[in-house]
């Protein structure tokens, strides 16, 4: 009996002398193990935070704090900028996730771009790191547009980093945009990133900051490529081959896919266009049928329908070139010309009567690009870089600037200032 | 690395063959006896009790009353005998179990003999334990003699008596004494006997054996459920509620099957790792939910609900770091050790309980809707007030259907739920072998349409003596539960709030007889269309086993070796037809119609073998040593599949969906391994001592973190032992330990690592993230607790008083702490900081009566304060949610949020700030500016109370008369607030929703009316959702009359008619009253658990008041 238990014993210390602790997951790999032979799948990966990081209050929130939408259902506010005062708010999580989806995304793009820089830089490596480029311009194009200032990390860090002002911002934003147009690679499909894709990004920076000529050019080019021409809005938004967009995040629902359908549509609707934009299409346009639609008893955005699974995320179409180029050769300079080769291919007419001076004819485009882009994300900021934000909602200035999440400056004390406007 | 283990298993199991065949020796049956200082009476009692040895001491000359002392291990009954007679000059006669005891002396005097055999009389009856059982093996005693006999298996007894006003005198260890007056009439007598209220020979069961309660010298809580206390609950925490000091026990939901919050001492840690540890028949066992998360609206189900609470012999809470140390893996939170009932030598024993019950939802009164005209008159004051003070045009609203009666929507969604449940058992066993199995079939319904839950289950636990050094023992549990779910958690789809929150004039159903919608009439989800279009249900498969071998190496040296595990398969099924709106027709899904289909499977194995040597030496030293080692591993592995698109609601497998839109799989394991040892010193019984050690190992650290040392000691006094004590019927013991112990819960399995994972793909196209940052320096959270008690008892037992002071400090607290987003993760695990618990627990029981009436009391009551006392970095203030706040110095569970102080009653009474710039006006609530910079802001939060209780308890009594027993429970919880999260019925005009009838009724509308409900506004969430305020946090202390049970045992003497052993029926009342300010359904209410997010409500279910009845069977 005692050579039993002796075995018993003996098993038992065998038992415990190999590491039963060492335990590993099945869908993970340890960092440390992380080389330049993962930069593609760390490549594609890139792609996969860029889509849905942000978020769907990223992509949405500038069509509602732009007054175009408001809630639905029962907890409802009486017009558009009572909601947006009672949500525009440093402590609201609405407004507070997009921030923590930009920085998140960051880190990602900075990772993948120190160890993209330390490998050979073979064509490959060279066009990834193009497109990295691109998402960390994209990825601070929101962030200058929206907080205007904000930390600026060209790597990454675990130290409270400060904010840095907003010339900075756009001169970073600047920088990897001329990088990326150097490296991108040539179009070759709209879900990935292409150096149309960059350049269409470019414009949209540029417009920003005034430099009208260099958008315009950059617009013109991509209008003139031949790989893109307008197309018809049921193509667009229906998921059907089309010759306008640009790029387009694929946004599979398997992969992290954003959900818009369901926060437009029955039963939940959510976020309603207000009464004055469903007016401004007129029955003729194009756009209308797919812009908005009538579901149970509300009239409801119709561009995203896809509620169990997702609709793709369009970064840049054609039309944006055209309405890009228009503002940028201004009123006089070949400008109405191609505000109006829109109008007229969404069946419209000619703008008329035509815009008197340039105040009107930026009034005219900012018009037509509500109703193209509506639910797109563009309208908030439309209004606040060409100054009328505040004549069109009767908001205070505050309001042109979007707060620092309150959560973020609690875990940040050191560094972290709120925008002077949110003080 | 994994086939080591297996093969090692294999091994193991190849031995105990062998084992089995190849020592074919025969032995004698063997005793241990630990017994200090007791009576020879006591001695015998206890071998009849765990022996089932059958005596009898007929004679005059054995002083049965003298005391002695017997540590013996696995000796012969002679040699047992030997020392419980020693001094005494006697000789035994054993014959099988019987043994009969004389003693040796000089014939007396025949003549003398004659006489008194010829004034005997001769008395016969029966003695009954409390469940009216029959009691084998009590000792029945002339008094003031030593003539003595015992009862048979069935509990009958005859006896000659020969004083002349005889007085019997009945005993049976562990139970109380009994005296019975003869008299010459009456022959034949029925006793029966009760159980001591606080014995300290009453074993307790400890990790890695069991003590008398003599020798514990830590705080340890036992329940061990009388028929009285039974509750129809589904899981033993339930059965814990209110019955022991410093285990506080919420139930936050009344649907069958959710979980509990337990906590032992206060809080635990900040994780949702809170819960203490259950260990089953030895087995730790997963009490988290048993979920696959294919249902996000339902409320997580118990992994506890699982195990029939009828099988459960008794409850053992260790509750101190001495007495949990032993466990030292998480046992942080303290340890419940659950022991299922066990067979008994003797004939079977056939068990039957049967109950039926009735439920409903109380308190539905509290969520009454304003009626069309309220709602109505209500909103246009809001827009009244609205275009006055802005100076609009809004218009006002009419009532659709003016004069039409308020429907009930919860009447729709609710019911009376009928429940029953029948377990039948079978105990018994003969010399070698003990067996007791049990069959349970369960239903319980809940309070709302098509919540139910079905349960089967079989246990079995059987032990024996294969030879005289090996015994062995197997408990298993098999169950089934199918539980029929509804929405009920924080979901849109929460029946209740989906009820409640519908216009008084819109019915379920459109005149044309199809539903209404939120798309078509309603302002919310149709909850009556939700249920009726769903079909939702979870099965579990457990099966929870253990089996041991114990070999006796040499008296007093024992090794066991115990394999257990607890597997469990999971099938949830979640379906949604084309009529509910998670299944609506759409472009991607034209048929309509969605299934979620999961598989869950879980397993843990844990394998231990402990070496326990027993000593006693001369000089009155007793030495118990346990040596340990323990390795565990637990795997889950996940699968989930939903398709859409149905041809029709019979369809619901995914063969026939139109397409799969997600599949999912994934795999996780962990391992634990420990070491353990514990050292009992035992000097005279005067005084006590135990040390203990403890290493852990976890698979979720670093290799240079991995292993955590839980040290403790406790010391106690047996002040009454000592040669001074005088005082007569009263025991006093000190007690005083000091200990640590650990906890790795609800951090992920591979918390340490920094892990770049798969699954970040992009059009179809793999794509890996840096996922998780990884801490290598994480390690275990461990408490350091200091503990001081005191048990009295008074009256040879008739009251008792136990009281205990403790300080807990924990440190590395593990926590996901927030961190700033720029380094790119929202948060990351650490070891966060530190906090203390202090608290004073006290339980004093009692019982009293006099000849057919008796009492018995229980009345506990703990103090707990909590104070988190370091936080990493010096953080200031932590938000684990919108609603609560981690402070350094504050209590975990703290609410912070903006504090109201009332209503502002004239206009001139607002700031001109918030006049200007808020618009805000007379009936609006004035809000604490707390950092006095005349704006009402975030940075005006505030710590504004507390999720826990002041002070928690239980208070039951039992009053018997003749064989009529009522007990009345109570349990309450003082102190802790509940913040109403949903707040829909209660804004008053800022948006259209429905209002509760309350709010509408109190509103403000002029100076004077009310200082606590603001006035209606429309379009204005100053007074509503603008902040998280104080005008939703509610006192929500209480005192539940938790249950009043009616019993009456059916007299013994038809019982013997239709030979049945006993019969008891009874009824109960749970839930019967709640005295609470709580001002909505049930104040313990949350729709998590975690400690530092405790107390938020979303229109939970509350439980439900059940009027049950049942009888149980004894044949």
């Amino acid at each position: 009996m005692k050579k039993i238990i002796l075995a018993l014993l003996t098993a038992s210390i065998i038992i415990s002398s190999c590491d039963i602790l060492d335990k590993y997951p099945h869908d993970a790999v340890s960092r440390d193990s992380v080389s330049e032979e993962d930069l593609e799948l760390l490549y594609t990966g890139l792609y996969c935070y860029s889509q849905y990081k942000p978020g769907f209050e990223g992509y949405f929130q500038n069509d509602m704090t732009g007054g175009d939408f408001f809630r639905g259902g029962g907890s409802v506010w009486p017009d558009a900028p009572s909601w947006i005062k009672d949500f525009f708010l440093p402590t609201n999580g609405w407004i507070q996730a997009p921030y923590t989806g930009y920085y998140a995304l960051l880190y990602q793009i900075n990772s993948f771009i120190e160890v993209a820089e330390k490998a050979p830089q073979s064509d490959k490596v060279r066009q990834m790191l193009g497109v990295a480029y691109y998402f960390r311009a994209l990825d601070y194009y929101n962030i200058v547009t929206k907080y205007r200032i904000a930390p600026l990390m060209r790597v990454t860090s675990n130290d409270p980093q400060p904010n840095s002002t907003e010339e900075a911002l756009w001169a970073f934003v600047n920088e990897d945009l001329e990088k990326a147009l150097a490296m991108c690679p040539e179009y070759s499909t709209k879900y990935y990133v292409s150096l149309q894709a960059a350049k269409a990004l470019a414009a949209r920076a540029y417009i920003a900051q005034g430099k009208k000529a260099e958008a315009a050019k950059l617009a013109d080019e991509l209008i003139a490529d031949p790989l893109f021409a307008l197309d018809d809005f049921s193509k667009i938004f229906r998921g059907e081959a089309n010759s306008e967009v640009i790029f387009t995040f694929a946004n599979l629902p398997e992969e992290n896919g954003i959900k818009f359908a369901g926060e437009f549509l029955q039963p939940a609707t959510i976020y309603v266009p207000v009464p004055e934009v469903i007016a401004l299409f007129k029955d003729d346009d194009k756009r209308k049928s797919i812009s908005i639609t009538v579901d149970g008893s509300e009239t409801v955005l119709n561009k995203y329908i896809n509620k169990s699974s997702s609709d793709p995320i369009i970064i840049s179409r054609l039309a944006e070139m055209y309405l890009i180029s228009a503002e940028g050769k201004g009123l006089n300079g070949g400008g109405l010309a191609r505000l109006n080769e829109l109008r007229r291919a969404r069946g419209l007419q000619d703008l008329s009567p035509a815009p008197k001076n340039e105040e009107e004819f930026i009034d005219a485009i900012l018009a037509e690009r509500r109703l193209e882009f509506l639910g797109e994300g563009f309208r908030w900021y439309d209004l606040v870089r060409t100054g009328r934000y505040m004549k069109t909602t009767g908001l205070p200035e505050k309001y042109t600037v979007f707060p620092i999440p309150q959560r973020q400056l609690d875990l940040n004390t050191v560094n972290l200032q709120q925008n002077e406007l949110w003080k | 690395m994994r086939n080591y283990s297996r093969c090692s298993k294999l091994c193991c199991l190849v031995i105990a063959t062998v084992l089995s065949w190849l020592f074919a020796v025969s032995a004698n049956a063997q005793v241990s006896m630990s017994l200090k200082d007791v009576s020879v009476r006591s001695a015998v009692e206890y071998l009849q009790k765990e022996y089932h040895y059958s005596f009898t001491i007929g004679t005059d000359d054995i002083d049965i009353n003298k005391h002695v002392t017997v540590q013996v291990k696995n000796v012969s009954i002679e040699n047992a005998l030997d020392r419980i007679f020693a001094g005494q000059n006697v000789s035994y006669k054993v014959n099988g179990k019987n043994i009969s005891v004389v003693a040796n002396k000089p014939q007396p005097a025949p003549a003398a003999k004659t006489a008194a055999k010829t004034q005997a009389l001769v008395y016969t009856g029966i003695v009954f334990d409390e469940n009216n059982s029959p009691m084998a093996g009590a000792f029945v005693v002339e008094k003031g003699t030593d003539n003595a006999v015992s009862t048979g298996v069935d509990g009958k007894f005859s006896i000659k008596v020969k004083g002349t006003s005889p007085v019997l005198s009945f005993s049976f260890f562990g139970y109380e004494d009994k005296d019975v007056q003869l008299s010459s009439s009456k022959s034949n007598i029925e006793v029966k006997m009760e159980p001591q209220a606080l014995s300290l020979d009453q074993s307790v069961v400890v990790g890695y054996g069991t003590m008398t309660r003599r020798d514990i010298t830590s705080a340890i809580g036992q329940f061990k459920p009388k028929a009285s206390e039974r509750r129809d609950v589904l899981s033993v925490d339930q059965l814990l509620q209110g019955r022991i000091a410093g285990v506080n026990i919420t139930t936050a939901s009344g649907i069958p099957g959710a979980s509990s919050r337990v906590s032992i001492r206060g809080i635990g840690s900040l994780n949702a790792g809170n819960e203490p540890l259950y260990v089953i028949d030895g087995v730790p066992i997963t009490s988290t939910s048993g979920d696959t998360g294919a249902f996000s609206q339902g409320e997580s189900m118990t992994g506890l609900a699982t195990l029939n609470p009828s099988d459960i012999e008794s409850v053992e809470v260790l509750k101190d770091a001495a007495s949990a140390a032993i466990y030292g893996s998480r046992a942080t939170n303290g340890v419940i050790i659950v022991t299922t009932k066990s067979g008994k030598k003797g004939a079977p024993v056939i068990s039957i309980d049967a109950s039926m019950s009735l439920s409903q939802q109380p308190r539905l009164d509290k969520l009454d809707l304003a009626s069309g005209d309220l709602l109505i008159e209500t909103f246009n004051e809001a827009i009244d007030n609205y275009n006055l003070q802005f100076g609009k045009t809004q218009e006002r609203f009419i009532n659709p259907m003016p004069g039409k009666p308020t429907h009930n929507w919860l009447k729709d969604v609710l019911r009376t739920g009928f429940s029953r449940n029948i377990t039948t058992s079978v105990s018994g066993g003969s010399e070698k072998i003990r067996y007791y199995v049990s069959a349970t079939a369960k239903h319980q319904e809940g309070t709302a349409l098509s919540n139910a839950l079905n349960q089967y289950s079989l246990k079995s636990n059987i032990s024996g003596d294969i030879r005289k050094w090996l015994s062995f023992g197997i408990n298993m549990q098999l169950s089934y539960t199918k539980n029929n779910r509804v929405s009920s958690g924080y979901s849109g789809y929460n029946v209740i709030k989906a009820a409640v929150e519908q216009y008084p004039w819109d019915e379920p159903f459109l005149p044309n007889g199809d539903w209404a919608t939120s798309k078509n009439v309603l302002v919310n989800n149709n909850a009556l269309q939700a249920i009726k279009e769903s079909d939702v249900w979870l099965k579990t498969y457990r099966a929870l086993s253990n089996a041991y071998l114990n070999f006796h190496i040499i008296p007093g040296l024992d090794f066991k070796t115990s394999l257990g595990e607890d597997f469990s398969a999971l099938e949830e099924h979640v379906y949604y037809t084309a009529k509910h709106p998670g299944g609506y027709p759409s472009k991607d899904n034209p048929q309509g119609g969605s299934l979620t289909d999961s598989r869950k499977l879980r397993s843990s194995v844990i394998w231990e073998n402990t070496l326990s040597y027993d000593k006693k030496f001369n000089f009155g030293l007793g030495l118990n040593v346990v040596l340990g080692h323990s390795a565990q591993v637990d795997e889950n592995s996940m699968a989930l599949q939903r398709g859409i698109g149905f041809p029709s609601s019979s369809f619901d497998v995914n063969s026939v969906a139109a397409e799969i839109s997600k599949a999912n799989s994934s795999r996780t394991a962990y391992a634990l391994q420990s070491f353990f040892g514990r050292v009992n010193l035992n000097y005279k019984d005067r005084y006590v001592g135990t040390l203990t050690m403890r290493a852990d190992g976890s698979s979720k650290f670093a290799p240079e973190n991995r292993y955590g040392y839980f040290p403790s000691a406790s010391l106690g006094w047996n002040a009454d032992k000592e040669s001074w004590w005088h005082a007569d019927g009263i025991t006093m013991k000190l007690r005083a330990s000091i200990g640590a112990t650990g906890n790795q819960g609800n951090i992920g399995p591979y918390a340490y690592q920094a892990l770049a994972s798969g699954g970040v793909n992009y059009n179809n196209v793999n794509g890996l993230g840096l996922s998780t940052p990884g801490n290598r320096d994480l390690k275990w959270e461990t408490a350091v607790q200091q503990d001081l008690g005191i048990d009295m008892s008074f009256f040879k037992g008739a009251l008792s008083f136990t009281a205990d002071v403790f300080n807990k400090d924990t440190r590395d607290l593990l926590y996901s702490k927030p961190t700033m987003i720029t380094t790119g993760y929202s948060s990351y695990t650490c070891n966060i900081g530190s906090m203390n618990n202090k608290g004073l627990e006290l339980t004093v029981a009692g019982n009293a009566g006099k000849k057919d009436f008796r009492w018995r009391g229980d009345f506990n009551i703990s103090f707990v304060r909590n104070k988190l006392t370091k936080l990493l970095d010096d953080s200031d203030i932590i938000m684990p949610d919108s609603f609560h706040a981690l402070q350094v110095g504050k209590e975990v569970g703290s609410f912070y949020m903006v504090k109201m102080l009332g209503i502002y009653q004239h206009d001139e009474d607002v700031p001109e700030y918030l006049y200007e710039n808020e618009g805000v006006r007379a009936g609006d609530v004035i809000y604490d500016d707390y950092n006095g910079d005349g704006k009402i802001t975030a940075d005006d939060r505030q710590i504004v109370g507390s999720a826990n209780p002041k002070f928690s308890g239980g208070f039951n009594n039992t009053f018997t008369w003749k064989n009529l027993e009522l007990s009345v429970f109570m349990t309450y919880s003082y102190g802790q607030s509940v913040y109403e999260y949903w707040t829909g019925g209660l804004r008053l005009g800022n948006g259209t929703w429905p209002q509760l009838k309350s709010a509408c009724e109190g509103r403000w509308t002029g100076p004077g009316t009310t200082n606590k409900t603001p006035r209606a506004i429309y379009g204005q969430s100053w007074n509503s959702t603008k902040f998280v305020n104080t005008r939703f946090l509610h006192d929500a202390s209480y005192l539940r009359l938790r249950s009043i049970t009616l019993g009456y045992n059916l007299p013994s003497k038809w019982m013997r008619a239709i030979k049945m052993n006993s019969v008891r029926v009874y009824f109960q009342l749970d839930n019967a009253y709640v005295f609470t300010k709580w001002p909505y359904l049930d104040p313990e209410v949350s729709y998590n658990s975690n400690a530092a997010t405790y107390g938020v409500d979303w229109l939970n279910p509350g439980q439900p008041r059940t009027f049950m009845f049942g009888v149980n069977l004894k044949f």
